[in-house]
């Protein structure tokens, strides 16, 4: 079961690769080259390596977000909405505490950023477990919806940066450092694997996810475990806006948040939902896009050329290459 | 006479299950084969093999004396029928589009419904279905759905309907009218596979009988009037000398722990499910529920374990109300509940033990602290249990669903059972076991009426409410048609009145 699944991502991987090598050489360029150059942008120096890791770590936390609802049957699909909403709420609360301590200021904003960013997940999933409304559905309508409030946010409020030549927001002051960033990371999934292995918690969710018939006739509480796991979600994007706003960007710039929820999802289908497949995955992901800065400068093939591989993991990770019906089947005659 | 279609040494293995051995079966134009057998016995694997969802391993079928390999597609060109137990229809369309799908009539590239609908017009009459083609399903009675199913097969002009447990879902007068069906059926020389539990049916129905058990055919083709019910009851479950545990009924029940006061419950379409239901049942008493399935007793056991609100009416353990009480509240007040549906509501099958046992216990300071769960104990409990409750074939970190049936109601018992209940609810808890594990299953349910447990027991198995209850009562449309309270001097007979709701049903049957 789990081989086929590793066999399963590893084919999705290089299918991908096959499919972007070929775009390459539609349009003239090496394809070995390319990929080489890729590597080598990504792992190739300790500066290349320092990249990776900054452009995998929004994209495990996410990973993790997508697959804690997902385990409770909720496709969580609105990261971008609640990248903007937490976003929104830390330089609204930048803007408001002016004069603060920078330390209270730094609790605020993170507090703010965290309970934005969860109730944006549990607007779907309510819709999801309250009503039997696809959450799907609601969620992309909330990632447009929170991508034109923000739009409209950094141009005409409080928060919009007069006399600037394109939109964005009024910068954040308060700074985040990488190293307290990736180590908050680390700490965060040995915490997330520990309470989901360790603690009646974890086990709740596995079981209400894994058959979630047996644990209403077994009196466990369903309807608030799957409600919690939106939280949790929420909670884990909301930690992602923290690090990509405080350690990274400081302004909202229009659309910065645009398929960075993707990410999340395509790293954990790729990593099957389990904890070093979502880590390898978040990786890759994290690699093609650092490694996309070197690709423009040394060749001239175009850093889109990354998401359209990235596009293609996409949707083979989808994929099911072995179906464990027609091995049974073969299994039988 | 030729057989139509013929099974010669047909095999089919399952992982770890041999669900056909070597299985024959012929089948005559114009006759009613009747397939009888326990649940597990192999009867619906053979069925799917004939009607071409799985290919054989081993062995041929001839149809019209020609060795033949089909899918379900094939199945059909050769004029093979299937009425499924669970109807295979869409009941947000019309009786029209259920019929002729897959099967729809064309002409210039467009559905000809006029054609269609003129063929299952003379259908619906020959049946005596006063309702237009064009009603949708879901406005039919399972009575009425059923004849659409077969309708459904008769459209494409199948030869061989395969019937599986047809009789399952009917009233006793609908099934009187099916067996009416079966019988012009077999005036146009079309053959019938009519699979069956109930025996009296399986001799009333059958031209022929094949007994399976096991896998295996164990007595192929007795003819009709040739054999009696006991001898078919005797092939079923095999010749050997194992006797099934009895209920010796040496104490007297104490005192009443568990009261339903006038219990209703509407479904969502407002037709009443249980009708003024009251009971009481006392520790150290077994009582068991019967009837015909589909008449309350879902519904009576998902309000008793609080998986369902009655609409009116009260539910009392040791005069408590539990009325409104969760599901985790009734389980602390002492109700336990072995599901009928062992695979989805008893077990988390891709579970370890340790998974499955602790479900719904698992603040309890024996498996945490509150928060942590202590593993260790909770492997260490499990150890045990397993010693107790011999329960075979696990190794440490396997998950459930590669057990056996028996096994796995193994551990939902044990899980119950550790778990000191008041009021125990088996539903249907020896369904599709082997001997040997309805025995450990029948052992241990009076083992808690010896230790005081209030056991209700909900059960098809007329042989099963008889061996084990201290008092039956029948269901019959919501409401109890009838109490025994004498089990050892009822006949089956009396039962069956009760179960048809009242004297006159029942004569309608057995005429």
């Amino acid at each position: 079961m789990r081989n086929r699944k590793v066999i399963n991502s590893v084919l999705a991987i290089m299918i991908a690769f096959i499919m972007g090598g070929l775009m390459v050489l539609l349009s003239g360029d090496s394809p070995l080259e390319t990929y080489s150059v890729l590597l080598k942008g990504s792992f190739g120096s300790l500066n290349a390596l320092k990249n990776t890791i900054r452009y995998s770590i929004p994209v495990v936390l996410l990973a993790y977000s997508f697959s804690v609802c997902n385990q409770c049957g909720y496709f969580n699909i609105s990261h971008e909405s609640q990248m903007y909403s937490a976003s929104l709420a830390i330089v609204m609360v930048s803007e408001l505490t002016q004069g603060w301590p920078s330390w209270l200021r730094l609790i605020l904003m993170m507090a703010a950023a965290c309970m934005a960013s969860i109730a944006a997940c549990m607007i779907p999933a309510a819709a999801k477990f309250g009503l039997g409304v696809s959450e799907v559905v609601v969620g992309v309508m909330m990632n447009y919806l929170m991508a034109y409030l923000t739009k409209h946010m950094i141009a005409f409020s409080f928060i919009a940066q007069p006399g600037s030549s394109s939109i964005m927001s009024l910068p954040v002051s308060e700074s985040v450092g990488a190293v307290s960033i990736t180590v908050s990371t680390v700490v965060i999934i040995l915490l997330y694997q520990f309470v989901m292995k360790k603690t009646i918690p974890g086990y709740r969710l596995s079981v209400v996810g894994r058959n979630p018939l047996f644990a209403n006739a077994s009196g466990l509480p369903s309807m608030r475990i799957m409600l919690s796991s939106a939280v949790v979600g929420g909670l884990l994007t909301g930690i992602c806006a923290i690090g990509e706003m405080l350690g990274y960007y400081h302004i909202i710039y229009s659309d910065f948040a645009v398929d960075i929820g993707f990410n999340g999802m395509t790293a954990a289908l790729l990593g099957a939902q389990n904890a070093i497949g979502m880590l390898l995955g978040s990786l890759l992901l994290g690699a093609l896009k650092s490694g996309s800065v070197l690709l423009t400068v040394v060749t001239s093939v175009p850093a889109e050329l990354v998401d359209c591989v990235k596009g293609f993991v996409m949707f083979f990770a989808t994929v099911t290459f072995i179906r464990s019906d027609v091995w049974m089947r073969k299994g039988g005659k | 006479m030729e057989p139509i279609i013929e099974l010669r040494n047909v095999v089919k293995q399952f992982p770890g299950v041999l669900a056909n051995d070597h299985v024959n079966l012929a089948l005559y134009p114009g006759e009613t084969h009747a397939l009888v057998g326990e649940n597990g016995a192999g009867k619906s694997t053979l069925m799917k093999i004939l009607y071409g969802q799985y290919a054989p391993d081993e062995g041929e079928i001839l149809i019209d004396g020609i060795s033949c390999r089909y899918d379900v597609t094939g199945a059909r060109q050769h004029k093979i029928g299937m009425v499924y137990q669970n109807f295979m229809q869409i009941p947000q369309m019309s009786i029209l589009e259920n019929i002729i799908l897959g099967n729809a009539p064309v002409s210039k590239g467009m559905i000809d419904y006029a054609s269609a609908e003129k063929k299952v017009r003379t259908y619906l009459e020959r049946f005596h279905m006063p309702v237009s083609p064009h009603t949708l399903i879901r406005n039919l009675s399972v009575g009425e759905r059923q004849k659409i199913e077969i309708i459904k097969v008769l459209y494409f002009d199948a030869r061989i309907l395969i019937l599986d447990e047809p009789t399952a879902v009917l009233t006793p007068q609908e099934s009187e009218e099916l067996f009416q069906i079966i019988e012009t059926l077999k005036e146009e020389q079309r053959s019938i596979v009519f699979i069956s539990h109930k025996l009296r049916e399986v001799i009333a129905v059958g031209d022929r009988i094949t007994v399976m058990s096991k896998g295996r055919v164990v007595q192929e083709g007795w003819k009709r009037g040739e054999v009696t019910e006991t001898e078919i009851a005797r092939a079923m479950i095999g010749k050997q000398n194992v006797q099934l545990i009895q209920n010796q009924r040496e104490n007297t029940p104490g005192k009443t722990v568990l009261e339903l006061n006038k219990l209703w419950y509407f479904d969502e379409l407002g037709v009443p499910r249980l009708r003024d239901l009251s009971l009481q049942v006392r520790s150290g008493e077994i009582l068991g529920i019967g009837g015909v399935e589909g008449n309350g007793q879902t519904e009576l056991i998902r309000i008793l374990i609080g998986m369902l609100r009655p609409s009116y009416g009260e539910i009392l353990v040791e005069q408590i109300d539990l009325t409104k009480a969760s599901v985790a509240k009734r389980r602390q007040a002492g109700i336990g509940f072995v599901s009928d549906d062992r695979m989805t509501e008893g077990l988390v099958l891709d579970g370890t033990i340790e998974e499955n046992v602790i479900a719904g216990n698992e603040c309890d300071a024996k498996f945490s602290d509150g928060f942590l769960l202590k593993y260790g104990r909770i492997r260490e409990y499990c150890k045990n249990l397993i010693g107790d409750y011999d329960i075979k074939g696990l190794t440490p970190g396997k998950h459930v669903k590669m057990l056996s049936g028996g096994n796995m109601q193994k551990i939902i018992l044990a899980r119950e059972i550790e778990r000191k209940p008041k009021v125990l609810i088996a539903a249907q808890p020896t369904r599709g076991l082997d001997i040997g594990a309805i025995n450990s299953v029948r052992e241990l349910l009076l083992e808690q009426r010896k230790a005081g447990t209030a056991v209700i027991l909900v059960s098809a198995d007329l042989e099963e409410l008889m061996s084990l209850s201290d008092r039956m009562l029948i269901l019959f449309e919501g409401s109890i048609s009838g109490e025994v309270t004498d089990v050892l001097h009822v006949t089956e007979e009396e039962i069956g009145l009760m179960m048809g709701g009242a004297g006159e049903h029942a004569e309608q049957k057995s005429h």
